[in-house]
């Protein structure tokens, strides 16, 4: 692993194998280099060590509730009280240290008194140390000062006095250590050996935002379960509010008494906690449980939250209601409700692309995440707001209101003489039925954009013709391809214009 | 039914002048029930921008001049918070024209019609902006008319318009004119004639584009060309008696813009627009062209086609 200071590289944690080859944390790449030339080596990622730590941390609460990080490569696990469970202080070590060990990780261990102890021995000392109630200064006096927990420069001191060992320190008088090193090094040794409280600060537990509810009678009534589905709601929703988040999944989870579970997931537009919005939004659901001898239990998990801040709840009247309707928040309501019941990729806003090729021109996204822009009017006044990358359509070229999604292709009657093979035909059948051209307009020449392989654009250019027929129905037709003795003229259609 | 009912009951029948008189203030005074009732909830309307249509949909006598309509608040132009119903080739534009006057965002119920999408730069056209677009995808007439109640119950939404290939009932029809007229969206169900002609038959692939080699000489004028026509035709006549609680029914036909000399540009949009039945108002039919770049129907001179004289708009009260 590497890692850049300043302007240097410098090897910041090695393998075992390159270890014994001699390459230390601290020496720069280049020196590295020169010492082990096929050295492989990877950047360090501070973050995701961080977010292991944070993962290591949360599984080593199965050994104690009691865990908090040290540094950026260790862990404190406070056992009082939880080595019994283990089979006592030894087992419950070798256990934690195997296990690790398992999952690929270096890993030293060691338990003592206090903390400042069990880091001596797990960083100084013998691995998977139990060292018994107090007999941690005997213990701890062979060990080099480092093990303290100095700073560099106050053991470079340490060793220039000739303190090599913590038991060299238990010899000087404290007065002297303090005025020369000033507290620190009385202070370590304290905590090393336990004359001093080094409190460890748990982990914050992150409480999910989840909650349960147990039935003394397993419950059958679709109403009972909507009953409780409310109280749940209630429940959750508060702790939203008080913690200033808003949920954007909640899954519903039925456990049934014969040990089927079922489960009913909604999804938010926006972040939300208003109990009575999303009681409508399940209420659509709620028939596919299936409670045959009932359910017993009922959790309700939110497991997607976005924070939401504190909203000012306003008496509304009049004109002001139908303000607070439009809008962005008039329709987020509805959009969650059609996407909860037919999906939300089914829920469209379409946005414009900048693309020559009419099936190109448009780009359908889910209104859910597309965001409804409020009070847009016609006149475009809000165009200049929009970021997409063109604001809307060139209204020049005439555009057919329905496009088929694939060119179908038609059989046509050209009464024209062959010398103008380009116009388009006078007949022409699609889907069975007759259509006779009484007026055209065009051509519009569009070509492939060459950038893209196009599969349906590979004949080349395409003339498309707005005809009329001889009712008034308008057509969009395209002839596709270079104009060529001899080979037959393709038309499609493509498009239907009101 | 009324009427008839009203004069069995009464042997001894007040002359004719007088129940004439009596009817039509007993029409005057539920219309009035019914004005003051809508008015209330919404009270607004969207104006075509053609006074022979507007005031037609007005349901008031238009032989009077507009200053005193005006002053007895009657209302010219669809209303706004009714359910319309919209049928032809021209269905889809019109209700994109009339939703893309009210202000709001408008929801567009879409089903897939047998391979054919909804062209928003289309639509552009009609004056409807794709940001105010919001489009559902329907596969079920059931999820088109469960998402248009929805949609007309959402006060936010400007319009809803519903994309149908099935007749509805009236008991749905009713709903959703019911749930339009509480929030005052206004709902228009499309039935598009296109639909009629591209349900019909399986698309000819690209592949087998030579299915029938013979295809056109073959089919025209007899089999399918015509048994299509007369299902069009079938339809279009069962659709009127069809009940429907809807406010209004339009049929927006295709109508020829040019001359009808071949080869001629196609030019505006121009549609045969009838009004086949308005509650409280009366039906006609004309010929209107739409004028993409202004935003503005017009109505348009009659050809030699032999169609209808765009003045004979004929009011039929009741």
């Amino acid at each position: 692993m590497t890692a850049e200071t300043g302007n240097r590289i410098v090897i910041s944690a090695v393998t075992q194998i390159a270890e014994t080859s001699g390459i230390a944390p601290g020496m720069t790449l280049a020196d590295a280099r020169a010492v082990l030339p096929d050295l492989l080596t990877l950047p360090s990622d501070g973050r995701a060590d961080a977010a292991m730590m944070e993962r290591l941390a949360r599984w080593c609460g199965a050994y104690t509730p009691w865990v908090s990080l040290d540094g950026l490569d260790g862990l404190w696990l406070d056992v009082t009280g939880c080595a019994h469970l283990r089979g006592g202080e030894q087992a419950l070590l070798d256990d934690l240290l195997d296990r690790l060990g398992g999952y690929g990780f270096a890993v030293r261990g060691a338990l003592a008194d206090t903390p400042g102890g069990a880091w001596a021995f797990a960083r100084c000392g013998e691995n998977r140390r139990v060292i018994p109630r107090g007999q941690a200064k005997e213990a701890l006096a062979s060990l080099p000062v480092a093990a303290l927990r100095l700073d560099p420069e106050t053991l470079s001191k340490l060793f220039r006095l000739g303190l090599r060992r913590i038991g060299d320190l238990y010899a000087v008088p404290r007065i002297s250590l303090a005025n020369r090193f000033r507290l620190e090094v009385v202070q370590r040794l304290d905590q090393a050996l336990g004359r001093t409280a080094e409190p460890i600060a748990p982990r914050s537990h992150e409480r999910p935002f989840r909650v349960r509810i147990a039935f003394p009678e397993p419950i059958v009534l679709a109403s009972d379960i909507a009953e409780a589905l409310k109280l749940l709601l209630q429940r959750l929703c508060m702790r939203l509010r008080q913690e200033q988040y808003g949920c954007r999944r909640l899954e519903f989870q039925c456990h049934r008494v014969d040990g089927n579970t079922q489960r009913l997931t909604i999804g938010t537009a926006r972040p939300m906690r208003d109990p009575k919005q999303l009681a409508r939004l399940f209420a659509e659901h709620l028939g596919q449980l299936d409670p045959a001898f009932g359910f017993e239990a009922l959790v309700l998990a939110a497991e997607g939250v976005e924070p939401l801040g504190a909203t000012q709840e306003v008496i509304l009247v009049g004109a002001d209601l139908a303000d607070a309707a439009s809008g962005e928040n008039g329709t987020a309501p509805l959009i969650d409700r059609l996407g909860n019941r037919l999906g939300f990729e089914r829920v469209q806003k379409l946005l414009p692309v900048a693309s020559y090729l009419p099936e190109r021109a448009y780009r359908a996204v889910s209104a859910s995440e597309a965001g409804v822009p409020a009070n847009i009017s016609v006149d475009g006044a809000s165009a200049a707001a929009s970021s997409t990358p063109i604001a809307s359509w060139p209204l020049d070229k005439p555009r057919p209101a329905r496009l088929l999604r694939r060119p179908e292709r038609i059989e046509t009657i050209s009464l024209l003489p062959p010398g103008e093979p380009g116009m388009p035909p006078a007949v022409f059948l699609w889907r069975r039925i007759r259509h006779k051209v009484r007026a055209a307009e065009g051509p519009e020449r569009l070509t492939p954009e060459w950038w893209r392989g196009d599969a349906g654009w590979a004949k080349g250019a395409r003339d498309y013709w707005r005809v009329e027929d001889d009712i008034g129905r308008r057509f969009w037709l395209y002839r596709e391809g270079p104009l060529r003795a001899g080979v037959p003229v393709a038309w499609f259609l493509h498009g239907l214009f009101a | 039914m009324f009427r008839s009912k009203y004069l069995r009951k009464t042997p001894d029948a007040p002359p004719a002048g007088e129940t004439v008189a009596r009817l039509a203030a007993l029409r005057e005074e539920l219309r009035k029930i019914e004005q003051s009732d809508w008015n209330r909830k919404t009270g607004e309307t969207i104006e075509l921008g053609l006074p022979e249509i507007d005031n037609l949909l007005s349901g008031e006598d238009f032989s009077q001049d507009r200053e005193t309509l005006q002053s007895k608040e009657a209302v010219f132009g669809l209303r706004r918070g009714c359910l319309h119903e919209l049928s032809g080739e021209g269905a889809e534009a019109f209700a994109a024209i009339l939703s893309g006057r009210l202000k709001g965002p408008v929801l567009w119920c879409a089903d897939a019609l047998a391979g054919s999408d909804l062209y928003p730069p289309g639509l552009t056209a009609f004056g409807l902006d794709h940001r105010r677009l919001i489009i559902v995808r329907c596969h079920k007439p059931r999820e088109t008319l469960s998402a248009m109640e929805d949609g007309l119950r959402c006060r936010a939404l400007a319009a809803v318009v519903g994309e149908l290939s099935a007749r509805i009932d009236l008991t749905a029809s009713r709903r959703l004119q019911l749930a339009a007229e509480g929030s005052g969206v206004t709902g228009f169900l499309v039935k598009s004639a296109w639909r009629d002609q591209i349900s019909k038959s399986q698309p000819i692939s690209r592949a087998t584009g030579k299915r029938k080699a013979g295809g056109i000489a073959e089919e025209t004028g007899t089999e399918w060309g015509q048994k299509a026509g007369e299902t069009e035709r079938f339809s279009a006549a069962t659709q009127e008696k069809d009940p429907s609680a809807a406010f209004s029914r339009w049929s927006v036909g295709a109508a020829r813009n040019g001359s009808g000399a071949s080869g001629a540009l196609v030019g505006g949009m121009t549609w045969r627009l009838s009004l086949l039945r308005c509650r409280n108002g009366g039906s006609g039919a004309w010929t209107v062209k739409w004028d993409a770049k202004t935003y503005r129907f017009s109505l348009a001179a009659e050809t030699a086609d032999g169609q209808v004289d765009p003045s004979s708009g004929q009011r039929l009260v009741g």
